[in-house]
């Protein structure tokens, strides 16, 4: 006889829909845990969003700006690549150029961008601004304004900064990613103070903040099951989707970006980018991952893969 | 070198100093209090004081002008007296005394709390047993046919009287005895210490002095020492004073202080200065009834385990230093000339058991003025201090725990922050335009807002969305802000006795977050602990200096206090001097804090993984938890 133990939850993560029309799509609505199919339905699969900059990195490995070598300065080809060329569904696009150390471009000329892109791509977006809460405050509203009713998504929204742009993004009718520092407490107080500002929680996506493998994977992995098992035991507060920006911290490794020459023994440098990002992706959608953020094209057809195999065994 | 004059202003005080001493240091010696959170540093900036004639050496300060005269503002601890001076002490800088009673709110969430109390002392059954009991006794003189020695002849007395085989005196009575009793005609007073079967002889006066029985009761705090001169004849409590721990001008809480005893003679300035506060209070209270200081048989003392060990002159070091051991919890029983109290040197200084190294004599001696060790369900107690003390129980078991609150609820270390004075702000109430109305003690103008006020403001600046669930400031208008600092006026300047404004600052509420999430999550943890939820709680005993003017529905909206009925919170005062002057009366009372202390289980929250997940959720207004409360009041 199979001996069989079916945990139900008391309630499901809130489903989010990001972008309208055709091209939108739905996160969430789980009310089990990653890919345990006999315990509940997880109706949405894992999306992965495609991250494209306003201006081009300066600190990226060579094989990976090797990847978008002809689009890496022109954020609207790059975008555009994204979607024709590696089949994005969903673009990520950073205002890295908006900081005041490494750019300082102004809120108008960043809204015009955002306005630019989702003309040609007519793609659900998630927008990140530079960093620098003065600066996002600035232009993220300004962005937001250029994408009225696109039903985009701004960040990332922090315990200390979170009410111009929750403001903004409730006027315009999109929604914020909502940033903690692997803290499940700051995590569920950032929900209550953006949902008490008058943003409904299905306009709010938790970025719980990962850590690459071998740099605190383990940590962010358990926060964000500890986040999820709250959830779905009744913690509305705390059931909303994750965005996990994975080849941030990936490609930060040293593993991925340390030259073949000075390592010989580690094997082959793109091939070592890649796994990072693509092991460590797979690792947070079992923590619960709704959205991967992620670069490199090949992690991204490894992970899709794996999406697909681990969903369709489910879904039988 | 020669000494130099240091004059203080508006006191009119003169002193004569060596040159080279702080103006900090003359202050204190002519009894003027500073505020010096920072142990004088120079880094918390409360000791300001205006240079008005003459010149000291510091290494900072500023120039301006009043009436046409150049004037300068000093830290008082960095200002090193070097000839004469005239100096001006602001306001603000003060440390209030706190020798003016703490007038009760009349609200209707205010209980009467004087009789509540008055109550509870006469249900308790105690037996009327005094630490020292005196005794007269005339002795037969000897003759050629009854020549025993003239000590055992006393005690020989004396133990068919207390019908005891054995009774203790020591050499340095039996030194005197034999000139004494000759003086008398044999007619002697004798002072006996009884503890459990034991009895010891503490001293011997001439002639019948039974109606001059007094002792004084310590509760040592790490912010306040009270006092209270008791009566061992009539069993009552004659007067209470209390005023500041000087050591606060060494540090603000009970790490610092240890810290500071590892400095070279720090021990001995610690017990330097906490001896100088008690001498002024066994001063102040003998100087109302004109008593004679003889007339003290005895004294006892409670404190945190920090502040008795500072007292009895015993090296904290080890209470801070894993596994956090103390040298005793149980002080052993001296005589004052061991001491450097300035009482008669027979006098003897006990003290209650404590617990553990962070839970003394003060839990255990309020515990028992609550009777948390005699109810039938469990219930709450909750002391809340610098050093903010928990215990939970009922009459079966006892379980406590100490949480380091810090001292933003006794209003030290906040921006206007002052004890329970004159002139605190202990109620407010903000309208929806944001003006703000006060309530003052003693309704006098503002000086500054006492714990209460904070906890009152707090809940109104959430209410009317001043600040937001996390403690910071939403975008209004009226948040003022300078540099990268911002902050809220609570009252205006013409409103207030130094003529500039009451404010609060987010530094500030960042400050009551972090104290009052320490104390609701040092409950939870002793609850989650013992299995219990708040909802099997029947009573929360509140004790503290503060405790009776706290609104309770502004105590729970913040998240200091569990979100209970009303009723169930019974305030005490301070339950730990009032635990300790019946146990001066009563043998009953002190065998029960004797076994309060062997019962009860000290749990290490710092140790405790549960209480830093507790404490990080509780650091919110009320609770990351919202479920946990729901709005009131």
């Amino acid at each position: 006889m199979e001996l069989e133990y079916i945990e139900k939850s008391s309630n499901s993560i809130t489903s989010v829909i990001l972008g309208t029309g055709s091209t939108s799509l739905k996160v969430g609505g789980e009310d089990a845990l990653p890919f345990l199919y006999r315990e509940g339905k997880n109706v949405s699969l894992p999306i992965i969003a495609h991250e494209v900059f306003d201006s081009a990195p300066s600190d990226w490995a060579k094989s990976l700006k090797d990847e978008f070598k002809s689009v890496i300065n022109k954020p609207i080809e790059w975008a555009l690549y994204c979607k024709n060329e590696l089949n994005a569904k969903l673009i990520c696009l950073r205002l890295s150029s908006a900081h005041p150390d490494f750019g300082n471009n102004s809120a108008d000329k960043l809204a015009k961008l955002c306005r630019d892109i989702y003309a040609k791509v007519n793609l659900p977006m998630v927008i990140i601004g530079c960093g620098d809460d003065k600066k996002d405050n600035q232009v993220l509203p300004e962005c937001s304004k250029a994408l009225k009713g696109k039903n985009c998504y701004f960040g990332n929204t922090t315990i200390d900064n979170y009410k111009t742009i929750a403001a903004s993004c409730i006027a315009d009718g999109n929604g914020v990613i909502a940033h903690s520092p692997i803290d499940i407490n700051i995590a569920k107080q950032l929900n209550i103070l953006i949902n008490e500002v008058g943003l409904p929680l299905d306009k709010v996506i938790i970025n719980p903040t990962v850590g690459a493998l071998g740099y605190g994977l383990e940590y962010a992995y358990s926060i964000m099951e500890r986040a999820r098992l709250a959830a779905l035991m009744g913690d509305k507060m705390l059931a909303l989707p994750f965005i996990c920006f994975i080849a941030q911290e990936s490609w930060r490794a040293k593993e991925s970006k340390a030259s073949e020459k000075d390592n010989p023994d580690w094997g082959k440098e793109l091939e070592r980018g890649i796994y990072w990002e693509a092991v460590t992706a797979n690792s947070f959608l079992h923590a619960g991952a709704d959205i991967l953020v992620m670069r490199h094209p090949k992690a991204v057809e490894i992970v899709s893969k794996a999406i697909k195999e681990l969903t369709n065994k489910g879904i039988k | 070198m020669d000494k130099v004059t240091v004059k203080f202003l508006p006191d009119k005080k003169e002193i004569r100093v060596s040159p080279g001493v702080t103006l900090l240091s003359a202050a204190l010696d002519c009894g003027i209090f500073l505020n010096s959170h920072c142990a004088g540093n120079g880094t918390c900036g409360g000791c300001k004081v205006n240079i008005k004639n003459g010149h000291v050496k510091s290494p900072s300060g500023h120039d301006f002008i009043e009436h046409g005269k150049k004037l300068k503002t000093v830290l008082a601890c960095q200002a090193i007296v070097d000839s004469d001076v005239e100096v001006v002490i602001l306001s603000e800088s003060r440390m209030h005394k706190l020798d003016k009673a703490i007038i009760p709110k009349n609200n209707k969430q205010s209980f009467n709390v004087e009789n509540l109390l008055l109550k509870r002392e006469n249900d308790f059954q105690f037996d009327q047993l005094p630490l020292v009991e005196k005794l007269y006794i005339e002795l037969s003189k000897p003759d050629i046919n009854n020549n025993t020695a003239d000590t055992d002849r006393l005690l020989s007395e004396l133990k068919r009287i207390k019908n005891v085989d054995f009774i203790d005196i020591d050499i340095s009575e039996v030194k005197i005895i034999s000139s004494l009793l000759r003086s008398c005609q044999w007619k002697v007073t004798v002072s006996l210490y009884k503890k459990d079967n034991y009895l010891k002889v503490i001293n011997l006066e001439p002639f019948d002095k039974r109606n001059e029985n007094y002792g004084i009761v310590f509760d040592i705090g790490t912010t306040t020492v009270n006092a209270s001169l008791v009566d061992f004849n009539a069993y009552q409590v004659i007067t209470t004073k209390s005023n500041y721990n000087k050591q606060v001008l060494l540090g603000e809480d009970i790490i610092t202080r240890i810290v500071f005893c590892e400095k070279n003679a720090g021990l001995k300035q610690m017990n330097l200065y906490l001896l100088e506060t008690m001498n002024e209070l066994i001063n102040s209270l003998l100087g109302e009834l004109k008593l004679k200081l003889t007339s003290i048989s005895c004294l006892l003392c409670v404190g945190n385990p920090t502040m008795m060990h500072l007292f009895f002159k015993v090296d904290p070091v080890y209470i801070r230093k894993q596994p956090y051991t103390s040298v005793a919890n149980v002080f052993p029983v001296v005589k004052a000339n061991q001491t450097d109290l300035g009482v008669s040197p027979f006098t003897i200084v006990c003290s209650l058991p404590g617990v553990s190294s962070y839970v003394g004599s003060d839990t255990t001696s309020g515990i028992f003025y609550s009777q948390l060790y005699k109810q039938e369900n469990p219930c709450l107690f909750i002391d809340i201090g610098t050093n903010g003390e928990i215990a939970l129980g009922n009459k079966d078991w006892l379980v406590c725990a100490a949480a380091s609150a810090g001292p933003a609820f006794e209003g030290s270390g906040l921006s206007n922050g002052m004890r329970a004075a004159e002139g605190a702000v202990e109620d407010v109430i903000i309208d929806d335009d944001l003006n703000v109305k006060i309530k003052t003690i003693g309704n006098s103008s503002a000086v500054g807002i006492c714990g209460t006020g904070y906890i009152s403001l707090i809940n109104q600046m959430l209410k009317k969305g001043i600040i937001d669930r996390s403690g910071s400031f939403k975008n209004t208008e009226k948040i003022v802000k300078r540099n990268e600092n911002k902050y809220f006026v609570v009252v205006k300047a013409n409103k207030t006795k130094n003529k500039k404004d009451i404010i609060i600052t987010s530094c500030d509420i960042d400050n009551i977050k972090r104290s009052k999430a320490a104390i609701y999550s040092a409950c939870c943890v002793l609850l989650k602990e013992m299995q219990l939820k708040f909802d099997q709680i029947d009573k929360v005993f509140i004790a503290g200096g503060f405790g009776t003017a706290l609104d309770i529905d502004s105590a729970v909206n913040i998240g200091l206090l569990p979100n209970l009925e009303n009723k169930q919170f019974i305030f005490l005062g301070n339950a730990a001097l009032k635990g300790a002057n019946m146990a001066s009366f009563s043998e009953t009372a002190r065998k029960e804090i004797d076994s309060i202390a062997l019962k009860l289980t000290y749990f290490d929250l710092s140790s405790n993984s549960l209480y830093m997940q507790e404490y990080m959720s509780a650091l919110f207004f009320p609770h990351t938890e919202l479920s946990r409360f729901s709005s009131r009041g």
